[in-house]
C-alpha cells in the first residue's frame, strides 16, 4: 500500500480509457469513500448517479463538450438542494472534499477518472430524469486507464505559503 | 474523440456536432478563454470524419493530418502548457494559409 501522500502525488486525470467494464461494486466502493467526506454541519449535500448504459452515456456526451474518451461509466456529482441549508457557498467546497475521496480511491484501486465541469447541467437532468432538487455538478468520467500522463506543474510550496512568526 | 462507428448514421452525426456546438456556446458564456479555441478545434476534429459517415464525401488527407496534429500534439495542451497551446493554434493558421494557396493561387 503506497503512503498517503504517494497516492496523492501519482494520482491523474485519466482521459483515455480501455474496453474493459467497471463492475458496479467498483464504483459503489469509490461512493463509499466519498460519502465519508467532511461537510459544514454534516449537511452531506452530495447526490451520486452512476451511469453504465452505452446509449445514456453517449447522450451524455452530446450536451457535455468538456467530455473527451470513451469511459465505462460516468458519475453526476449533484447537489441534492433539500439537504443545503447554508446560503454561502460553502456546499461547492462539501462536494470538492467527496470528489478528492472519490478520485484518490479510484486511483488506488487502479480505476483512472476525470471530474468534468464543461457540461450543460440542465441539458443532464433533462437526460437523467433528475428531480427538480438535484443538481448536477460535476461529472466523473470513469474506466480503466489507457494512458499514463506526465504531471503537470504544481507551484513551489515558496509561491503558496505565507509565514508569520 | 469516437472513432467511426458502422452504426451511426450520417444524419446522427450531424446531431452529434450540433448538439456539442449548442452546448458549446453555453458553456463558452462562462468557461475560461482558452476553452473557445478548445472546443472550435475539438468540432474541427469531428467535422474532418464527415466523410467516415457520408459517404457522398471524399476524406481529405490534409484535414485529417491536421486532425491528428491536434488531436495528439495540441489539446492535451490546454492545461498543462497554454502558451505552447495557443502558439500552435498560430501555427496551425500559417499552415492552413499555405495549403489554401496550393490549392485556391495558380
Amino acid at each position: 500500500m503506497e503512503s498517503l501522500l504517494e497516492l496523492i502525488r501519482g494520482r491523474r486525470s485519466i482521459r483515455k480509457f480501455t474496453p474493459q467494464e467497471v463492475p458496479i461494486q467498483k464504483i459503489e466502493e469509490l461512493l463509499e469513500a466519498a460519502r465519508w467526506a467532511p461537510s459544514g454541519g454534516n449537511a452531506q449535500p452530495w447526490q451520486f448517479v452512476i451511469v453504465t448504459e452505452r446509449e445514456t452515456i453517449e447522450a451524455l456526451e452530446m450536451v457535455s463538450p468538456g467530455l473527451f474518451g470513451e469511459p465505462s461509466a460516468i458519475i453526476a456529482m449533484c447537489f441534492n438542494k433539500d439537504r443545503i441549508q447554508s446560503t454561502s457557498e460553502l456546499h461547492y467546497v462539501d462536494l470538492g472534499a467527496a470528489l478528492q475521496n472519490l478520485l484518490l480511491m479510484a486511483y488506488a484501486e487502479g480505476l483512472g477518472c476525470c471530474p468534468i465541469a464543461s457540461f450543460d447541467s440542465e441539458a443532464v437532468a433533462e437526460l437523467l430524469s433528475l428531480p427538480g432538487q438535484i443538481q448536477p455538478v460535476l461529472l466523473v468520467i470513469l474506466g480503466y486507464p489507457d494512458e499514463d500522463p506526465s504531471p503537470p506543474p504544481r507551484l513551489p510550496l515558496t509561491k503558496l505559503i505565507v509565514e508569520r512568526t | 474523440m469516437k472513432l467511426p462507428e458502422a452504426e451511426k448514421s450520417g444524419d446522427e452525426y450531424l446531431f452529434e456536432i450540433g448538439a456539442f456546438l449548442i452546448s458549446s456556446a453555453k458553456g463558452c458564456l462562462w468557461e475560461p478563454k482558452l476553452y473557445g479555441p478548445l472546443r472550435l478545434l475539438t468540432v474541427f476534429s469531428k467535422i474532418a470524419l464527415l466523410p467516415d459517415y457520408v459517404p457522398c464525401l471524399k476524406r481529405d488527407e490534409f484535414l485529417l493530418n491536421l486532425r491528428e496534429e491536434i488531436e495528439e500534439k495540441i489539446i492535451p495542451l490546454v492545461v498543462s502548457d497554454p502558451e505552447k497551446f495557443e502558439q500552435l493554434i498560430k501555427d496551425l493558421g500559417m499552415n492552413l494559409a499555405k495549403e489554401i494557396k496550393k490549392r485556391k493561387i495558380k
